[in-house]
């Protein structure tokens, strides 16, 4: 099969890439970018580990092709730091002691950054319901929850994109 | 109290920047020039011997570098925990679905892939054996040798038969449960080099050091000639302690000389991991007429599918756990480890104690049911104390808070549940339970030291060299807040190289909630090393005796005097004009014995955690749905090293344990399991989770460091019982089997009702 080539914009450059049209999302970063936070649990969108955001949206990039992004603006962990400091989600999660084992964290800190990027003062509902999609087996999600919570005291409802 | 710079305190985790900003390196972000990608060829049958396997049109589809199987085994073709029972590439049988026949390296995980349809296997299948009772008839299938029954053991203390005579009370109950799988978020990965004569394995693993022993005997090399570094792991549980990929890898790098990576798929990891022991427990039990245990009497029959793993060690620990925290003078108990076509079941966090706590903390109730006595006191009554005898006969002497986590639970339920009152649909039932569990720290009855070295750089700083794994528990963190304690200097200060085997000396395993307490143990013995070549300058520089001297926040001082003092900058430089190098190290094994092998009676642990758990459900009489609405969490931890990461390994174990109480429900029908993702294998998500109030109870334990014990299992055991306990309060129906499915409660309500 042929490629194709996309531009999109990633952690805020535009960049372009000569994809496999069968390539998925996940990969094409994990690979062609070298942005190892995106994580793969499951490949069928059950554990969002993969999580990133898409057009301001959170999505599971093992279910979505490379190609798609085409003209699209994503995010990953790594598009978080501002120059050199962390975003106001990761200093919560490490404040709130949200990260045990550390591979659900960056899709659940994109989750998060996803529901306060719409949404800056969310309940503590609509946080659940936000990050219901990534699931973690170490934390029980009490301190994560409590890290957005944190976030989203300290961002007085002025959240970074 | 104390005053503790470090200790106590809920500093930041070592890993958790690079966590935070998805810089830390899990095994399959792992990369090398001219890699290799990996795949294993797995059985589809359960039962068979294997007849041929045939590779030649794999090894010549273009890109494929190896294509190896059995015959290319250099050394030992046999691996296993305790038993050296699994092949690593099956040579004679396949006892299982999922056994490895073959593995490929290709230059991608594709061409990989494509190769693995292209070997020709052959095998005779022979007939399964999946139920425990069925394996140990006669004319079963053997999976191995002419018996399926793997181990046994005995424990008596005491005389059950007369005791029996003796009671007033007696409850008699079987209960079952079912395999469970850790669903660690990080499928299992290993990335492997060959350089200047040593192979490197990068591994997702709780034991590099034991991973290092099993490549080294699978290649017939001395173990100095392999490394295996424990990457960033996503989680374990106990099902991370197996060999997953570090053979594979090991073999296709020493055939190639090439790097590899082997990245597990989700299916792949849930059929080959190990599973919690499936358990039959038939229980009796007998009390005074005012609630005093007299007797228990109870038969195990465990599970242990197609291989070993750590199924002596489950057995041992469910046969010694099998009271519960309460003194009982009678007690024996039999039990049966059993061969299987089943997956292989291993360690899961608990060690089989989750298991018996269904069934031990149920009898507890109906117990007190049957005497018209309240569960609390019941409990209160037989509670282990300082002065009492478990059931192997070991004293208690040290550190035994169970009573205390009985009575601090108890205040906050009076707190937050009993004194609440609500309005409830007619649909609704509410109640609630107690859980009670003990937790011996460490191997059974084993030796199981740790070791940990130490350098102070000239600096002031430290780097600690342990062989512990941090599998995100946190044990980096722990070390060295114990090491910055004792060395009287900030804990961003001691930097820590932890689980390889390269330069780090060996740490056991990060399993039975040992290391804080063992690994703990050695980091500090290593820190007090140095500290006493700090505290000889110190004893000069100050012109007192190093009794009188205290160091602390970088300086030396003589207690009561504390204008008379030094920096700890003035002492290292004293130290270099000597020639004085400021190292340590440090190894700690817990003091037990060896256990009788006809009676289990010994001293199995150094020493013990105990919890209480009160929790509230509801019950929904109409779908069967138990929901968690308030758990408290009351553990006697020791003393917490770090607060926050002890909160928060209460908080995910409750979690766990409602899944292991309600929601998980692994499948396996004719040895295959049906359950390979998370879509039908459910875990609670962050909309599922109840209130937990953690209490953390600080009963010193006189050898631990700082009076430190463990708390990563314990966290999980009681939260089962205490639910079924509660559904019981609720709706008035006993369970014996877990998972509490909806329709297992809405046939216990028909049942009561019809």
């Amino acid at each position: 099969m042929g490629k194709v080539k996309v531009f999109f914009k990633l952690n805020g450059e535009d960049v372009s890439s000569e994809i496999d049209p069968s390539k998925r999302l996940l990969d094409v970063i994990r690979e062609d970018f070298g942005l190892t936070s995106v994580k793969e649990g499951c490949s069928e969108g059950e554990c969002g580990a993969c999580t990133v955001i898409l057009n301001g949206e959170a999505v599971t990039s093992c279910c979505i092709l490379g190609a798609q992004v085409d003209g699209c603006s994503v995010t990953t962990v790594e598009g978080l730091e501002k120059n050199g400091e962390l975003d106001i989600l990761q200093q919560a999660f490490l404040d709130a002691g949200a990260v045990q084992c550390g591979f659900c964290t960056p899709g659940m800190i994109l989750s998060a950054k996803a529901l306060l990027m719409k949404n800056p003062n969310p309940t503590l509902e609509e946080i659940k319901t936000a990050i219901s999609g990534n699931l973690c087996r170490c934390t029980g999600y009490k301190k994560i929850i409590d890290g957005v919570q944190l976030a989203v005291e300290r961002s007085n409802g002025d959240i970074n994109e | 109290m104390n005053d503790f710079n470090v200790i106590g305190k809920s500093v930041q985790k070592k890993d958790g920047i690079p966590k935070v900003t998805g810089k830390a390196l899990f095994a399959r972000d792992i990369k090398f020039e001219s890699m290799l990608y990996a795949k294993v060829l797995r059985s589809k049958v359960a039962h068979a011997l294997l007849k041929r396997v045939d590779t030649s049109k794999a090894e010549k589809l273009p890109g494929v570098a190896a294509v190896l199987t059995s015959k290319d085994i250099p050394g030992s073709n046999r691996i296993g925990i305790i038993m050296k029972d699994e092949p690593v590439l099956v040579d004679d049988k396949i006892r299982r679905y999922g056994d490895a026949l073959a593995v490929v390296a290709a230059e991608t995980e594709e061409i990989a892939e494509e190769a693995l349809n292209l070997i020709e296997v052959e095998y005779d299948e022979l007939p399964l054996v999946t139920n425990v009772y069925e394996a140990l008839k006669e004319d079963s299938p053997k999976v191995h040798g002419d018996t399926n029954l793997l181990t046994t053991r005995t424990l008596i203390k005491g005389d059950v038969d007369e005791a029996f005579k003796k009671c007033d009370v007696i409850v008699e109950k079987i209960y079952k449960t079912n395999y469970y799988a850790h669903m660690f978020i990080e499928p299992e990965a290993g990335v492997s080099k060959y350089e200047n004569g040593l192979l490197t394995i990068w591994a997702s693993t709780q034991n590099p050091h034991f991973d290092r022993g099993e490549v080294a005997r699978v290649l017939g090399l001395p173990q100095s000639k392999v490394r295996v570094v424990q990457a960033e792991t996503g989680g374990g549980f106990g099902g991370k302690l197996d060999i997953s990929t570090q053979c594979f890898l090991g073999l296709l790098t020493y055939h190639t000389k090439k790097p590899v990576k082997l990245a597990y798929t989700r299916e792949e990891s849930m059929e080959v991991s190990s599973k919690r022991h499936p358990h039959i427990m038939k229980y009796k039990t007998g009390a005074d007429k005012n609630g005093k245990l007299i007797a228990m009497e109870a038969e195990f029959i465990e599970d242990s599918g197609a291989y070993a793993s750590y199924a002596p060690a489950v057995i041992t620990r469910a046969v010694v756990h099998s009271t519960g925290p309460y003194e009982i003078p009678n007690v024996r108990v039999r039990a049966s480890m059993v061969y299987t076509n089943n997956p292989m079941a291993g360690a899961f966090r608990g060690f089989g104690v989750p298991q018996v706590s269904i069934a031990h903390e149920q009898q507890m109730d109906m117990l007190a049911e049957k005497l018209n006595m309240i569960p609390y006191d019941i409990r209160i009554i037989n509670a282990l104390r300082v002065g009492s005898y478990t059931c192997t006969m070991q004293k208690l002497e040290d550190s035994i808070g169970v009573v205390e986590t009985l009575e601090k639970a108890r205040e906050k339920a009076e707190e937050v549940i009993l004194n609440s009152t609500c309005e409830l649909s007619s649909r609704k039932r509410r109640g609630v339970g107690i859980g009670c569990m003990w937790y011996g720290i460490g191997n059974t009855g084993l030796p199981n030291p740790a070791s940990a070295f130490l350098e102070m750089h000239k600096d002031g700083s430290v780097t600690v060299m342990a062989g512990c794994a941090d599998i995100g528990q946190g044990s980096n963190t722990v070390m060295c807040q114990i090491v910055a304690e004792t060395l009287g200097v900030n804990y961003e200060e001691v930097n820590i190289i932890s689980a390889d085997t390269g330069s780090t000396p060996d740490g056991g395993a990060t399993s039975a909630s040992r290391q804080t307490y063992i690994s703990g143990n050695a980091c500090k013995k290593a820190a007090e090393m140095a500290k006493e070549s700090l505290m000889q300058v110190a004893e000069e520089l100050l012109n007192s005796p190093k009794e009188d001297i205290i160091l602390k926040n970088k300086r030396a001082y003589v207690k009561g005097h504390e204008d008379n003092n030094v920096s700890l900058q003035e002492i290292l430089s004293r130290c270099a004009a000597k020639g004085i190098m400021i190292v340590g190290s440090g190894y700690f094994n817990p003091n037990t014995t060896g256990l009788d092998p006809h009676t289990m009676q010994g001293v199995p642990f150094a020493t013990y955690a105990f919890a209480t758990h009160f929790i509230e459900v509801e019950v929904d009489i109409y779908t069967g749905e138990v929901k968690v609405l308030k758990v408290i969490a009351a553990h006697d931890v020791g003393k917490a090293i770090n607060r926050k990461m002890v909160e928060g390994q209460i908080e995910g174990g409750c979690l766990m344990g409602m899944g292991l109480g309600i929601l998980e429900n692994l499948q396996v029908e004719n040895a295959k399991m049906k359950t390979l993702n998370f879509s039908n294998y459910l875990i609670y998500t962050a909309k599922d989770i109840p209130e937990i109030y953690p209490i953390i109870v600080e009963s010193e334990e006189s050898t631990g460091p700082f009076g430190a014990k463990g708390v990563g299992e314990p966290a999980l055991i009681p939260v089962a019982p205490a639910i079924l306990n509660a559904v019981h309060n609720a709706i008035g129906v006993r369970f014996t089997e877990i998972p509490l499915t909806l329709e297992k409660v809405v046939e216990g309500l028909n049942n009561k009702f019809n």
